[in-house]
């Protein structure tokens, strides 16, 4: 049986602005209706447990330093400028390490979109910032349109 | 009239943990000179300990590394507890012990398939590795994933856990939470024992040195948190006595210090094979027969860790389900103590090798002096030793073949750089 679902992951911890994979995905889970399934992450690796049946994966990272604290980017797995992008966290496998690993192992999904969000101040148990708090709301927009766009029929 | 020197440089040492370099000078065709260069800054954890109250001690250490942040906490509350005068429940000290089991089987399952397994089959990563032995990748994930699961369950999160406390912990877990872990862990046993037959028949460099091995050895259990510091040639000494026997010296080329017996003035090797060859009549069954089966009693061949990092894993399954499968009895989470002032003394196993702290506390319960040795720090000397030694046979070769095999002896001790900084690039210069 070919996969069919589609899969949103958010990625991030407890501190300051690196709560804003999670934000986002407590956010999208709230819109989805059912048509995604939606998880939160602690680290990328946490994905490779879950791509099985799954044909559409969207994940929400943090992106430290490269755009604006705020700011919302994605890329289209593969693109070539991801494997610059510092998405914060030092720990474990990158979530461009995670994603290629999967592909070796012939377990990623078809289509794969990276929601990167620029973060600022990555403190334990701090709140997120003002410029990222206000960025969930667009990130959210975004890839809910995405979802609607990947699911609406195709001519 | 000599030649022109040599250099070769590594500036940046691959599939080791941390950011460090290599520089060999080679003159007339003979090594003259090995620097491992860890140049990651100070980290100045010590300094950064004083005047803070000692319960933030055992999260500020988990800090100095992703990798094994329980070694720091379990090195830390074992000190301060020594300084304290308290003594842990034995249900406290098994639950210490399976946390323990999950550090060491995350971060060597990670190192085992992801960093040091593609050298031995030709790739120059885990993730090339994985198109061709998919299964093998894959089986490493999962068994890292278990130390992770461990983790979380007694740590309350898989990256730098914060539920160890001095006495204990904050919170002890539930039993049907342990007992879930059994099936996984059964599976992880069978699945460590192939890991280790599978590393064992590769092909290893010929290559023996004369180690001074130095682990904790315990008499009743493998030594992981508790027992003297013992040495090839019959030191046992308390952890309190470290210092008598073991100096940290520095050099000018790293930020990290290096270590040496005082008794010899020469360096000596703390990690899986110096536990192996030490403690092998504590390894738990399993452990203990493919350690008679898979690794000679004389074996001194630092390629052949991986072989005694696979039997550790091994152990580490059966001791963790052994734990888990005799529901351990989770009361009280925590020894009451009262502040003093007080000076203790204590080193685990880090998945690395041996870890010593030392805490002096005031009666106020603030951290008045604080001494952190990593395993890195006390391997690094014998590291460049090491090298001296291996890099002859292969010095007619070319400079990015002597660099492709100097990479490969240093990855053999698995070494943390980020934890050493007070550690790789590979520089060679012939001359």
């Amino acid at each position: 049986m070919r996969p069919s679902q589609t899969l949103v992951v958010g990625i991030g911890s407890s501190h300051g602005d690196d709560r804003v994979g999670w934000e986002i995905a407590d956010a999208v889970l709230e819109r989805v209706d059912g048509r995604a399934e939606v998880r939160r992450a602690r680290k990328p690796a946490d994905l490779l447990d879950w791509l099985e049946g799954i044909a559409s994966l969207e994940v929400c990272d943090a992106v430290a330093g490269e755009i604006g604290p705020g700011c919302v980017r994605s890329w289209v797995w593969p693109a070539a400028e991801i494997a610059g992008v510092p998405f914060a966290g030092s720990h474990d496998l990158s979530l461009v390490a995670t994603l290629a690993l999967a592909e070796q192992l012939g377990r990623l999904p078809a289509h794969v979109r990276i929601w990167g969000v620029g973060v600022h101040r990555v403190q334990a148990w701090s709140p997120m910032s003002p410029a990222v708090a206000a960025a969930v709301d667009r990130a959210v927009e975004q890839i809910c349109a995405a979802l609607d766009v990947a699911r609406a029929p195709q001519p | 009239m000599s030649e022109t020197p040599r250099t070769i440089r590594v500036e940046a040492l691959a599939r080791v943990e941390g950011e460090g370099a290599l520089n060999l000078r080679v003159r007339d065709g003979k090594i003259e000179a090995v620097e491992l260069n860890i140049y990651e800054p100070p980290r100045l954890f010590e300094a950064l300990l004083r005047g803070r109250a000692l319960e933030e001690v055992p999260d500020i250490t988990a800090r100095i590394c992703g990798i094994c942040p329980v070694a720091y906490q379990m090195s830390s509350v074992h000190a301060l507890e020594r300084a304290l005068g308290v003594t842990v429940s034995p249900e406290l000290r098994q639950l210490r012990r399976l946390l323990y089991c999950g550090e060491w089987i995350e971060s060597h399952a990670l190192h085992v398939h992801l960093l040091h397994v593609p050298d031995f089959l030709g790739y120059d990563s885990g993730l090339a590795m994985a198109a061709d032995f998919p299964d093998e990748v894959q089986r490493g994930l999962r068994l890292k994933k278990h130390g992770s699961q461990l983790l979380d369950v007694l740590g309350g999160r898989a990256v730098h856990p914060i539920n160890v406390a001095v006495g204990g912990f904050y919170r002890v877990p539930r039993a049907s939470e342990l007992a879930a872990l059994v099936p996984d862990f059964e599976w992880g046993l069978q699945a460590a024992i192939n890991v280790t037959r599978w590393v064992s028949d590769f092909d290893f460099p010929t290559f023996e040195r004369p180690y001074d091995f130095v682990a904790l050895s315990h008499p009743d259990e493998y030594a992981m948190c508790e027992g003297n510091i013992c040495t090839s040639d019959g030191l046992a000494i308390d952890a309190a006595q470290f210092a008598e026997h073991f100096r940290e010296q520095q050099v000018p080329h790293s930020t990290a210090l290096q270590a040496v017996r005082i008794e010899t003035g020469a360096t000596y090797l703390v990690g899986p094979l110096a536990r192996v060859q030490l403690n092998r009549r504590q390894l738990m069954s399993e452990a203990r027969q493919l350690a008679d089966d898979l690794l000679e009693r004389s074996c001194a061949n630092p390629f052949k860790s991986i072989v005694a990092r696979g039997i550790e894993i091994v152990h580490a399954y059966e001791e963790a389900l052994s734990i888990l499968r005799g529901s351990p009895a989770c009361g009280q989470s925590r020894m009451p103590y009262d502040y003093r002032e007080g000076d203790g003394a204590a080193a685990t196993e880090a998945p690395r090798g041996l870890l010593y702290h030392r805490y002096r506390v005031d009666a106020e319960g603030r951290v008045a002096a604080a001494d952190i040795v990593p395993p890195t720090s006390q391997n690094q000397g014998q590291i460049e030793d090491d090298l001296r030694h291996f890099l002859p046979a292969v010095i007619d070769a070319s400079d990015d073949e002597i660099a492709d095999a100097a990479e490969r002896l240093v990855r053999s001790y698995d070494p943390c750089i980020s934890c050493a900084t007070h550690f790789l690039r590979v520089k060679v210069e012939r001359q």
